[in-house]
């Protein structure tokens, strides 16, 4: 029995960006689906209420999922799907996505089977800890296949890629701990909401988030893919991951500025964008010290010369910005960036850290202790 | 860059509209107070940069707009490094790249004085670091400050507020992480709480199925209970009943009464039976002597015959040999003898028999036979008398003799006479003796007979007595009575018992009336009738109930024990999980939000102590490279500060590691030798202070540009002054350069021409 398993497809309307690529993403997976037992999407289908609101995209949706059909396509809501995991949301059948996909919402799990072989799909929520939805399941589920939408707590190096403070569309989050997967017996856990792949044993079966097929954020820097399950009695299933053609990842680069040079940082900048093939969104983080004026001038003139581009770059103006007359220094403080440049470029050191030596350095110069608190105070703070 | 040309309108003290025009070479901007000297240095900026901004709460935006309006004019004209020109106004200023606002404030155009008079620092406070940090810098940079500001931040222990903000974010990760960890335990918790729920939720339908069967066993054992209550009821009943029965009259004699009744009539019962014996006895001791006596009769009758007897005593006494035991009687036939009484007897019968029958017949019998006898007996008397003569005596003897069989010797047989005699009246005592013993015991009967009658009656009394008791307890015999006395007793213990026994069972005390006893067995008979209404009686087997019961029990309790245990164990689980929870504070997913937050926060403050590090490394360079630079600006300008000073001074020397330690920068009098420049007059500092300027700005604009200096000359002596113009203006080390020089000494004029400068007037 083998099966696709995809998550967090963050479906947005197709006036976005990246509305239409995401959706031709989604119809591409359908298509290998099509060749398997079926597809499950453990969550976040959409991205935003808007988007599952959007009757254009709802249209190429449902156009989308035909192209699995007649195979079964699973789908439970994640916490952008249902945000906050409680009420009624989108995937609850109020829309007619097809006769072959079934949407697993009912709590705390609902039941499905492909070709025999038992589908538990626990829907995105919040009143039940996910150990205790866990142990909901009933004992059929030992051996079968749990969809879930939640962060697996016990992968430290996913973790940090759980949890975005700066997202809005981000609400709640559904623990997982590895002793309470084991517990249930599942032979395999589809899971979604972590947008990094990884794959991992448990003391019984296995368990993987296929990451995001398109990248949503500008973490995601990997290779985007769709899971392929195979599973077989009595052993653990074999996972392969399938490439997508029509999906693209984040590149993220930093340009760092200096006061009178911001012009370099920006040509960088412009460089780097141009250099990336179609697959990749590039991300420009404009660091270190410089005219405010300038820099986000440049930074809109980058964003408008590639406003056609798909997908479309971003540019983030992440400097310490200052004001022109704070930069019109005649020495040591110009003399002081331009040595923390050529000390960046000569050592190859990390652009982040070269940033924040340079502000740190220029407030120090200044003897700016007021600052250097309030930097102090700042961190932590999230601020 | 050099102005070529300024044409200012209502600006101040130049309200023109006047167009000052300037050639490459320096020029003397003379003009008294309120000439307009610095209306025309604002124009010259105003120029540059553009009036300083409206919007802007500054002392120098406010003074601006105070003393200049609104309604002014300033255009300027420059001519570029390449000879190009340019047009600037207050509207459209010169771009900052030509001169930058900064450089041309601090470096070109000096204001007279500006060294000593200008500023709260005092110079005596460290020169070269005054310099630097008025020139140098952006007005406030000191590179050591810095260093070791940045030391402190990337130093762990260099600055309390970053180890103590350090600190705070490692013990909010800590706690974090600690939080994470007890998510673990939370999850062992919840586990552990939920299967001692579940271990409750068994315990209790275990327990419902055992009080189920409890019940049933009580339901059955209350069943049973009523049957025993009701039995014993039923028993009690009829033992009571029983007793009532048996009980004997209230005036029924007691045992002792009845048995001296009894014995008396048992007394007279044994007198009776003795003087029955004792009769008996008599009547037999009668019998036997009488049967002795007619065995004495009868051997007294077999004794040789008497009438013979008396007859041959006759004889023997006829012969001489009669003894007085010769018989009296005389003898007559045995014929005779036989028939006399038997025909006596014949006719007694006959005459009987005709008068009475057979009764009459045996009576006639025995008396005529009895008569016969006795006239026999009297005939044979008479006849023995009558014999006489020896021979007539012998032959009367021997016949006689012969009779008797005896031998017919007279001796012998008066011997034999004699021992008839003898014989005859021993038996004949012996007959009297028997006979008055006979009497005697005849006397002893009647009177046994008497005392018998007398005990018979004494017998009846006894009995009638016994009887009359008896017949009031109405039984028939003492035994009956106390047998009716024993069931009476038996019957009494049995009722008592029962009813101890139901009282104890119902805890009714004993001095509480049977009524109550009786009423309280009923209802709780019925009570238990009810409880065990539901119990099918087929079903119930007193032997296998009770064990039943026991073991439902013991069930049950163990059940209850249990039940009490896995309830502690849970309501444990869930005090403490709810404690860990409260710990804790919030949901899973804050918590992990949280631990990387913290962990972000931490990697933070470690990424800036880091990138201060990195930063304090450049300011060092910077630092070495600044010394140098400094060393070198000394160096330029020691030359210029000698011709200034006249050659009072042959120069500038530098002393200790850098230009911001205090006294580092000396000057070096041409006679007096090296002293610290702070120990200098204010005006030959203001003078060093220009030529440090001067130096600084030749190595910014090697190729020259514009320099305005604003009364440079102020703090010298007039001689002083001149002198230092005429230096100035000849120096080699302004070629190149455009000098403009605002001066309100007149003075100044006359030096200027010498020199060969233009003098503008205002």
């Amino acid at each position: 029995m083998i099966f696709l398993h995809t998550a967090d497809v963050h479906l947005v309307p197709l006036s976005e960006p990246d509305g239409k690529r995401r959706l031709a993403v989604l119809a591409e997976l359908c298509g290998l689906a099509a060749q398997r037992d079926g597809l499950v999407i453990s969550g976040d289908l959409f991205h935003s209420q808007a988007a599952a609101s959007d009757q254009g995209l709802l249209s190429g949706l449902k156009d989308a999922l035909s192209k699995a059909g007649p195979k079964p396509v699973l789908i439970i809501p994640g916490n952008h799907d249902r945000p906050g995991g409680v009420g009624p949301h989108p995937l609850d059948g109020r829309h007619d996505l097809g006769a072959h996909v079934r949407l697993l919402s009912k709590e705390p799990y609902e039941e499905t089977s492909i070709v025999g072989v038992r589908f538990f799909g626990i829907p995105f929520q919040t009143e039940r800890s996910g150990g205790e939805l866990l142990r909901a399941l009933p004992p059929e589920a030992r051996g079968a296949v749990v969809l879930l939408h939640g962060t697996a707590a016990d992968r430290k190096t996913l973790t940090m890629y759980g949890y975005d403070p700066e997202d809005p569309e981000e609400s709640g989050d559904s623990i997982f701990l590895d002793a309470d997967l084991s517990d249930a017996g599942a032979a395999y856990y589809a899971f979604g909401h972590i947008h990094r792949h990884e794959s991992w044993s448990l003391k019984s079966g296995s368990a993987a988030y296929p990451g995001s097929p398109d990248a949503v954020t500008v973490k995601e820097e990997e290779p985007r893919q769709v899971l392929e399950v195979e599973l077989r009695p009595g052993k653990a299933p074999i996972i392969n991951k399938l490439a997508l053609q029509r999906s693209a990842r984040s590149l993220r680069k930093t340009v760092l500025a200096i006061p009178g040079a911001e012009g370099e940082a920006l040509k960088d900048a412009r460089e780097f964008i141009a250099g990336q093939r179609s697959d990749v969104r590039p991300v420009v983080y404009i660091r270190g010290l410089g005219s405010g004026r300038l820099l986000e001038e440049g930074r809109k003139d980058l964003e408008a010369g590639f406003k056609d581009r798909d997908p479309r770059p971003i540019v983030k103006l992440r400097a310490d910005v200052l004001g022109d007359e704070e930069l019109s220094s005649p020495g040591l403080l110009q003399d002081f960036g331009k040595a923390m440049a050529e000390a960046a470029k000569a050592t190859g050191a990390d652009p982040e850290l070269t940033a924040r030596a340079a502000l740190i350095g220029w407030l120090a110069l200044r003897d700016d202790e007021k600052s250097l608190d309030k930097l102090l105070e700042s961190i932590g703070t999230g601020s | 860059m050099k102005l070529s040309k300024l044409a200012v309108s209502r600006f101040g003290g130049l309200q023109g509209p006047a167009t000052l025009a300037f050639d490459s070479a320096s020029t003397l901007v003379y003009g008294a107070n309120e000439a307009g000297k610095t209306s025309f240095a604002d124009a010259l900026r105003t120029a540059l940069f553009g009036p300083p901004e409206r919007g802007r709460a500054t002392a120098e935006g406010k003074t601006f707009a105070s003393r200049y309006g609104d309604d002014y004019s300033v255009e300027a004209q420059w001519l570029n490094s390449q000879g190009g020109v340019l047009r600037s106004t207050a509207e459209k200023p010169t771009a900052e790249e030509d001169i930058p606002r900064e450089l041309f404030t601090n470096l070109f155009m000096l204001k007279g004085g500006e060294c000593t008079l200008s500023g709260k620092d005092k110079l005596d406070a460290g020169f070269g670091s005054k310099f630097a940090k008025a020139v140098l810098g952006a007005g406030e940079v000191d590179l050591d400050s810095a260093i070791k500001l940045l030391q402190k931040i990337s130093d762990p222990k260099g600055s309390t507020k970053w180890s103590k903000h350090d600190k705070k974010l490692k013990d909010e990760l800590a706690l974090a992480d600690a939080k994470l960890a007890d998510l673990g335990r939370l999850r062992e918790l919840s586990l552990k709480r939920d299967k001692a729920d579940k271990a409750v939720a068994e315990l209790e339908a275990r327990l419902k199925s055992a009080e189920a069967e409890l019940r049933a066993a009580e339901s059955g054992s209350s069943r049973l209970e009523a049957e025993d209550l009701a039995s014993d009821r039923a028993r009690w009943d009829n033992a009571v009943s029983d007793e009532e029965k048996a009980r004997l009259p209230a005036d029924a004699p007691a045992l002792t009464g009845l048995e001296a009744f009894a014995k008396a009539e048992s007394d007279a019962g044994r007198d009776c039976a003795s003087l029955e014996s004792r009769i008996s006895e008599r009547h037999a001791e009668s019998a036997k002597l009488e049967d002795a006596l007619s065995s004495l009769k009868a051997k007294a009758e077999a004794l040789p015959d008497k009438v013979l007897c008396e007859k041959l005593r006759f004889s023997l006494g006829d012969l001489g040999t009669a003894s007085s035991n010769r018989p009296a009687s005389g003898a007559y036939s045995p014929v005779f003898e036989l028939l006399v009484p038997l025909i006596a007897a014949g006719i007694g019968l006959s005459l009987g028999w005709m008068f009475k029958g057979k009764l009459g017949a045996a009576l006639g019998l025995v008396v005529c036979g009895f008569l016969g006898w006795l006239a026999l007996s009297l005939l044979k008397g008479k006849a023995g008398t009558g014999q006489a003569d020896q021979e007539k005596l012998l032959s009367a003897f021997r016949p006689v003799a012969a009779s008797l069989k005896w031998p017919d010797v007279p001796e012998q047989c008066a011997k034999k006479l004699s021992e008839r005699d003898a014989e005859e009246t021993r038996l004949l005592a012996e007959i009297s003796a028997r006979r008055e013993a006979l009497e005697s015991a005849k006397t002893d009967v009647r009177r046994l007979e008497t005392e018998l009658s007398e005990a018979k009656s004494k017998l009846s009394v006894a009995s009638a007595d016994l009887s009359r008791a008896l017949s009031k307890t109405s039984v028939s015999s003492i035994k009956a009575y106390i047998s009716r006395k024993a069931d009476w007793e038996a019957a009494k213990r049995t009722a008592e018992h029962l009813e101890a026994s139901l009282r104890g069972r119902l805890g009714i005390e004993s001095d509480k009336p049977v009524s109550e006893l009786k009423t309280k067995l009923q209802a709780r008979i019925t009570e238990l009738k009810e409880a065990g209404l539901t119990s099918e009686s087929s079903q119930l087997k007193r032997e296998s109930l009770k064990p039943k019961l026991e073991s439902a029990r013991s069930l049950r309790e163990k059940l209850l024990k249990d039940l009490e245990a896995s309830r502690r164990s849970a309501e444990s689980a869930r005090l403490e999980a709810s404690q860990v929870q409260a710990s804790i504070g919030g949901g899973e997913a804050a918590i992990l939000a949280k631990a990387q937050q913290a962990r972000a926060a931490v990697d933070d403050l470690s990424l800036w102590r880091r990138a201060a590090e990195e930063a304090c490394a450049t300011v060092r360079r910077l630092s070495a490279d600044t010394g140098k630079r400094v060393a070198e600006l000394v160096q330029d300008a020691s030359p210029i500060f000698s011709e200034l000073t006249a050659g009072r001074y042959s120069g500038l020397e530098l002393q200790g590691p850098s230009i911001f330690e205090e006294e580092s920068l000396r000057a070096v009098h041409s006679t007096l030798g090296s002293k610290p420049v702070e120990w200098l007059s204010k005006g030959t500092q203001d003078l060093l202070w220009l030529c440090l300027r001067m130096a600084l700005a030749r190595r910014i604009r090697p190729e020259g540009s514009l320099l305005v200096l604003d009364e440079p000359f102020l703090t010298l002596d007039p001689g002083r002054a001149g002198k230092a113009l005429e230096a100035l203006l000849g120096s080699k080390w302004l070629k190149g350069w455009q000098v403009l020089i605002l001066t309100k000494d007149p003075a100044m004029v006359p030096a200027a021409s010498a020199a060969g400068v233009r003098v503008l007037d205002l």
